[in-house]
């Protein structure tokens, strides 16, 4: 079948997680069902208790590139960018990033310092603003198109990947290199604390004894190219982005709609922009946050789209952590990695799932699978829903 | 697909630059208790975007509308509320209402909220260029089919924090700030609803826009934007193809 708006093709991949600096560090570990959850060696927690993180043990650059968050997604970028082999000129190429965070891990420090008396160095407030994430990443390959910042919460990394497309089919830009790029910082951490959504323990995604999320960190970016052009040029190709879509519960700030009807639409809506139907889905790389009402809302969405049973179902971040504006970036890593090397991620540490949780729900261990068409979803503070449809690249 | 676009909707609040600030009304129609926990941005951008919706004859508008938010800085006031509540009281007790708040895309869920808009929702943050970014990103909505109109909104505030931040960078603080919303729709949807079309939307090039402050930070573009679309303004700016309707009274 061919997508109502012309297909995607994903060219060049790159990534940075707790699995490691890399790509090849993210498959070996999701190969593996090598969880990158840990104690933070790096966050400053203040009187708050140390809870599992998925951290980058290795910050990849140098201070001089700029706050955490820069410097992970510039490796994203960087990598992804050489692995599509720099398939268009700068002035054709758009850096479309999203990030909850930018620099203020350093602002914060700056700002507490202040408050505290002292004289701070006030130079990080430089990299304060959401949107020199992207114009770093963009430096560092050397694209000079339009750069787009997003900052749609946990749904932003998810949400570049639809900007991207849709500015690939106005024919603005030739390439897209769109993702998303969060760290570890006080002010997240603090947060989601003050909101009871973390857990103590490594998350159990939609388990019984679920209690909460893990933060994480990293970054991922993707190649976009027209898949016609893409073709033409010989160009690896990952996969397809072969739809998606954005809808608002229009409900809560933080809490999730327990209708779920807005993620329904989601749902249908980036299926029926692939010209595919619930039937032709494989897998699915769920939200899976681990906290009671986003995997209960979830779970009830899937659900009613997809039938009791199901395709196979994995929550990545029991491997990753929520890594925020990252996270719908590096889950859709996660899933073109399902469909281009064959296997369904695992979901760790669940042993006893919800009644309603998704049928398949793949547990512990990945499981070799032919994928034709995996979905990627991505939930977010202010009700922002995200979904991703992908295919394989030799569809 | 290469749709006509208009701009049927406009609306701007922008009080003198380093002058008082008085905060537009609540939009009649909207029951001031639904709003008695919203920011101060949260209410300015309900203004706005109320009065855009309303010259749209879009009251209330479809919840299948695009809502896209453009701000540089977020609300920089509850991020400062947040880490200065963790500075007194410590991290254990930091505030979850300033928390939620301090994101960038909180101005786009309460608006979400109050005007039940369900469909598209997207918050862009690209500095200075922040509104002439949202434009961008929904106009590729639109043409994209994502939805059939946009409401899109920019806004930054002043702040303590800001003003600290710019005296500890060495730059100027011109104390201003900003906002405008526009409704974005194809010229056939205008013609069928018999809405009133400001201006022909030919397109956006957020790099043309400064990237320099003119004191109203992320919403300085939209907000000449929007007074251009009023006829408050002799020129659009340079950023932003617009040709003011003929038959705009």
């Amino acid at each position: 079948m061919t997508p109502r708006q012309g297909a995607i093709a994903v060219t060049g991949l790159g990534a940075v997680s707790a699995l490691g600096p890399d790509v090849s560090a993210m498959l070996d570990g999701l190969r593996a069902g090598r969880s990158g959850l840990g104690a933070t060696t790096r966050l400053e927690l203040g009187d708050l208790p140390s809870r599992p993180v998925g951290e980058v043990t290795t910050l990849p650059g140098s201070p001089d590139d700029g706050p955490a968050t820069h410097r992970l997604a510039i490796a994203a970028a960087t990598e992804a960018w050489r692995s599509a082999g720099s398939p268009a000129p700068p002035l054709r190429v758009a850096v479309i990033m999203g990030t909850t965070t930018g620099g203020i891990g350093e602002s914060e420090r700056w700002y507490l310092g202040r408050l505290a008396g002292e004289a701070p160095d006030a130079s990080a407030l430089r990299h304060h603003a959401a949107c020199t994430v992207t114009e770093a990443s963009a430096r560092a390959i050397g694209a000079l198109g339009p750069t787009m910042t997003l900052s749609t919460a946990c749904s932003s990394g998810a949400n570049a990947l639809t900007v991207g497309a849709d500015m690939l089919r106005s024919g603005r830009v030739d390439v897209v290199v769109a993702g998303g790029a969060d760290a570890l910082c006080l002010t997240t951490y603090a947060g989601f604390s003050s909101l009871r959504l973390m857990s103590d323990a490594p998350c159990r995604p939609f388990d019984r004894a679920r209690d909460g999320l893990n933060l994480g960190e990293g970054a991922a970016c993707l190649v976009l190219e027209r898949a016609d052009e893409a073709r033409a040029r010989g160009a690896t190709i990952h996969a397809l982005l072969l739809g998606s879509a954005i809808s608002c519960d229009a409900h809560h700030m933080t809490a999730p709609a327990p209708d779920g009807l807005a993620v329904l639409a989601a749902l249908t809506d980036a299926l029926d922009r692939a010209a595919l139907t619930p039937a032709d889905v494989d897998y699915i790389n769920a939200h899976g946050t681990a906290t009671p009402a986003n995997d209960e809302a979830e779970a009830r969405a899937l659900r009613q789209v997809f039938g009791a049973s199901g395709p196979p179902v994995s929550a990545s971040k029991s491997f990753l952590g929520h890594t925020l504006g990252a996270a719908g970036a590096l889950e859709a890593v996660v899933t073109v990695l399902a469909l281009r090397e064959g296997f369904v991620p695992a979901t760790l540490n669940t042993e006893s799932p919800e009644d309603d949780a998704p049928a398949d729900l793949v547990l512990g261990a990945p499981r070799d699978a032919s994928i034709r068409v995996a979905v990627s979803t991505s939930f977010a503070f202010g009700g922002n829903n995200a979904v991703l449809v992908f295919g394989r690249g030799d569809r | 697909m290469n749709l006509d676009l208009v701009l049927s909707g406009a609306a701007l609040w922008q009080p003198e630059i380093g002058g008082p600030s008085e905060e537009p009304e609540i939009p009649a129609g909207i029951d001031p208790r639904t709003v008695r926990r919203s920011t101060r941005l949260g209410r300015i951008a309900l203004a706005v975007a109320s009065e855009a919706l309303t010259r749209a004859a879009l009251d209330p508008a479809p919840e299948d509308t695009a809502l896209v938010v453009g701000t540089a800085l977020a609300d920089l006031d509850e991020t400062a509320g947040f880490l200065g509540g963790i500075h007194a009281r410590g991290a254990r007790f930091a505030s979850p209402q300033f928390f939620q708040r301090s994101v960038h895309g909180a101005v786009a869920g309460e608006l979400a909220i109050l005007l039940a808009l369900r469909g598209y929702n997207l918050t862009v943050s690209e500095g200075m260029r922040s509104g002439e970014a949202a434009l961008a990103a929904a106009i590729l909505a639109v043409q994209a089919g994502r939805a059939p109109r946009a409401l899109v909104v920019a806004i930054d505030g002043r702040s303590e924090a800001l003003s600290a931040a710019l005296n500890a960078l060495g730059l100027p603080d011109e104390a201003g700030e900003g906002a405008a919303a526009l409704v974005v729709e194809t010229a056939a949807d205008a013609a069928r609803r018999g809405a009133p079309v400001l201006a022909a939307l030919g397109g956006v090039n957020p790099s043309m826009a400064p990237g320099f402050s003119s004191g109203r930070h992320g919403a300085s573009g939209l907000c000449d934007v929007a007074r251009y679309a009023l006829g408050e303004s002799p020129a659009a700016p340079a950023s932003v193809a617009l040709t003011v309707s003929p038959k705009k009274s």
